[in-house]
């Protein structure tokens, strides 16, 4: 029928754009031949892309789709009802298709594959109406080597996870908040804790190296949350080697040196620090680490406060910048912490 | 049980190698610790013991066994981190089976390691417990059984005890004691803190920027540290540093350099003489400098009048901090010394428990009474 009748082929056609808009998965029209038996389209083999017939009187029209990009669900069966009813007359939807639900991953791997931005995102979870996420992290674990048991552990260690989002060899986990965690201190102090607790769980139970990212907290916007554990993958592996993990609110400088070509960095620290001999360099450390008390880094120091008041004195006449002042302080805690972080 | 060896093993990320030339042989049953600054490749060496990280080159054995490609999870080997997470929804029975389910061992045989290590624990009572229901320190031994129960030969503890409040310090550091003398079994324990590496170790394995520096038992590295890192890193405070040239005069050693003029034991001139006219640095530790007015009375020739900065009272003992020839150094002396700040003040150096050091390789000069550990 398709065949034979342009007017009903450009009405398929049709049906396939309006249900790819609703929808997010990309619909076209199959076979062009009556046969329904025949699941191997366009020279691919079967499997590879899946069939939704729909009969319109007693004729077929196949429309295809790529499963990567998402499954058709129940949703899909309501809009493809609809937009039939709307195109053709007295369209039903065969019952030899099973269709899938929604779920979280499926769409992550869409909103992957597709490069989705967050606003898209969002508006596909309304779409395909998932169910509700409450506060969380999103966190990613990256194993070193990917052995199948990390999902069964990881899911045991988070019963509660919603979403769970296998990308060997990562993998994507919403972890809800307790409800022991309201403040921001404690939602914070959850948050540092599962870096240390997922890699020690890993490492002692399977002997799987996984470096661990966790996000800011958030709701529902879970891709803008996947967006960004990864973008902190790219910040441990210039700035954080060796650590466990990293959390989005540790970051601290490196977010603004990402932007910087890693020479400046080196010409910036050398151009600061360059004439400091070890000794000062250690007073200055632990002078911005006791937060510029001069009684507490004296005592870590095991130094008198004239001593060390002395050495002040001498960073400041060969850097040109006072560590007693803020505005010093600054330039030489960057420098410092650009020559700690950057390899 | 088993020891543990190294031979020449070496760990490089890219072209930067963290870890040379690593040869060193754990005995069965040892508690050995690894201890350095942040950074000198303490966690690495761990890894590669566990297999979580490859060997570049060299051999790593577990007893007779060589495990460079042996499977981390056939390794035999327990991991125990500061952090523990239990299964929140298993009973503390199922928490400690688990990992043994996943090595899939028959039920039976987990049955019995699980009570086993529930009696050792003293949780028998809390194994139908759900982790909600159990207060810290119930937890964490609970997180014990669960590496208890695999019966390794080797535990391995990164840092179990950094960022732990003083309370749950002292209480972690108990269970781990209990644990090791219950269970005799290897461990391999790594800290940054020499205090820690001290109280804790059969043996100490210093390091430094990815070289070992010095094994020994902790009163060797206290007494014979092989150079100054070793020196300056074992003991708070730190062990004293002083330049000084090595004269002669009318037969006998002295090291002198504007204020400082002192004479060193007869004993070490065989192993000074070499360093006659030349420079050479002298460590002394704040506890072998003292102000006991009899003591200096009787060491005329270990006595010194020096500028003191600042006395820091810590009630049962006073930290003096003065200098010569404008070097900071600390005193550790009685309460009851009379130091005044900004004052002179006469000090003495026992002078046999002083150490020489080369000022070229920061060698130590001599180590008199030195008996290696084994
Ligand atoms: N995955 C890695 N890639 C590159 N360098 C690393 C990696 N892991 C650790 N390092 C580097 O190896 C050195 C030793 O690290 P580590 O063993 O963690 O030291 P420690 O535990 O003694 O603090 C450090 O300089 C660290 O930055
Ligand atoms: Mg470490």
């Amino acid at each position: 029928m398709v065949q034979n009748d342009g007017n009903q082929l450009v009405k398929a056609q049709e049906l396939a754009r309006r249900l790819s808009d609703a929808t997010g998965v990309y619909f076209r029209v199959g076979s062009e031949r009556q046969s329904t038996d025949d699941s191997s389209l366009d020279g691919q083999g079967p499997g590879q892309l899946r069939t939704l017939e729909v009969s319109v009187g007693d004729e077929i029209v196949e429309l295809v789709y790529d499963p990567g990009s998402g499954e058709a669900g129940p949703f899909t069966t309501r809009v493809l009802k609809a937009l039939a009813r709307e195109i053709f007359d007295g369209l039903i939807v065969s019952d030899r298709v099973q269709l899938e639900p929604w779920t979280w991953e499926k769409l992550l791997n869409m909103a992957l594959v597709e490069k989705w931005d967050t606003g898209t995102f969002a508006a596909r979870v309304g779409t395909y109406q998932l169910k509700g996420l409450s506060l969380g992290f999103p966190v990613l674990v990256h194993c070193s080597t990917w052995i199948p048991e990390v999902v069964e552990v990881l899911e045991n260690l988070f019963p509660q996870a919603p979403v769970l989002w296998v990308l060997k060899p990562d993998l994507f986990l919403y972890v809800p908040l307790d409800r022991n965690e309201d403040g921001l201190v404690e939602q914070k102090a959850f948050g540092n804790a599962l870096i240390e607790q997922i890699h020690s769980l890993l490492a002692d139970e399977l002997g799987v190296l996984a470096t661990v990212f966790v996000g800011q907290v958030i709701e529902e916007d879970i891709w803008a949350g996947f967006l960004e554990v990864r973008k902190l993958t790219e910040l441990h592996r210039r700035f954080f080697i060796g650590t466990l993990g990293l959390a989005a609110w540790n970051v601290g400088l490196a977010v603004l040196m990402l932007e910087t070509r890693s020479i400046v960095g080196q010409d910036y620290i050398r151009g600061i620090l360059g004439h400091l001999n070890k000794e000062l360099l250690d007073t200055l450390r632990v002078f911005l680490e006791k937060d510029m008390s001069v009684a507490d880094s004296a005592r870590a120091l095991y130094i008198h406060r004239n001593t060390l008041t002395y050495r002040l004195d001498r960073i400041t006449e060969i850097t040109g910048h006072n560590p007693r002042r803020l505005t010093g302080a600054v330039h030489l805690y960057i420098a410092l912490w650009l020559s700690n972080h950057s390899n | 049980m088993a020891g543990l060896s190294f031979k020449n093993v070496v760990k490089k990320y890219d072209q930067n190698t963290v870890v040379y030339d690593f040869n060193l042989e754990i005995q069965d049953k040892e508690f050995l610790v690894l201890v350095g600054p942040s950074g000198c490749g303490k966690t690495t060496t761990l890894r590669m013991i566990a297999g979580l990280e490859e060997t570049t080159s060299g051999e790593i054995y577990i007893g007779d066994q060589l495990i460079n490609n042996v499977a981390p999870k056939d390794r035999d080997i327990a991991m125990v981190f500061q952090s523990y997470a239990l299964y929140p929804h298993m009973s503390v029975y199922e928490n400690m089976a688990f990992g043994l389910k996943l090595r899939k061992m028959p039920k039976a045989d987990i049955d019995k390691r699980v009570k086993e290590a529930a009696t050792i624990l003293d949780i028998e009572h809390l194994l139908d417990r759900k982790p909600k229901a159990l207060s810290g320190g119930q937890r964490q031994r609970v997180a014990l059984g669960r590496a208890i129960v695999r019966e390794p030969k080797v535990f391995l503890m990164d840092e179990p005890l950094s960022n732990l409040d003083a309370k749950l310090r002292v209480q972690m550091r108990a269970e781990i004691s209990k644990l090791r003398h219950r269970l005799q079994t290897t461990v391999v324990y790594v800290t940054h803190d020499q205090t820690e590496a001290m109280t804790m170790g059969d043996r100490i394995v210093v390091m430094k920027d990815g070289y070992i520096q010095q094994v020994d038992t902790p009163m060797n590295l206290y007494n014979h540290p092989c150079n100054m890192f070793v020196a300056g890193f074992i003991g708070s405070p730190a062990m004293n540093f002083l330049r000084a040239t090595l004269i002669e005069e009318k037969g006998e050693l002295w090291l002198v350099n504007k204020e400082l003029r002192l004479a060193p034991l007869a004993e070490r001139r065989e192993a000074l003489t070499p360093y006659l006219g030349k420079e050479i640095i002298m460590g002394i530790r704040p506890e072998s400098i003292n102000d006991d007015l009899s003591y200096i009375k009787d060491h005329p020739a270990w006595s010194l009048d020096v500028h003191v900065d600042v006395v820091e009272p810590l009630g049962a003992e006073n930290y003096i901090h003065f200098t010569i020839n404008g070097e900071n150094l600390i005193a550790r002396v009685e309460a009851t010394s009379q130091s005044k700040p900004l004052q002179i003040h006469k000090v003495a150096f026992d002078m046999s428990q002083a150490r020489y050091f080369d000022v070229e390789t920061q060698a130590v000069i001599h180590r008199q009474g030195y008996e290696a550990s084994y």
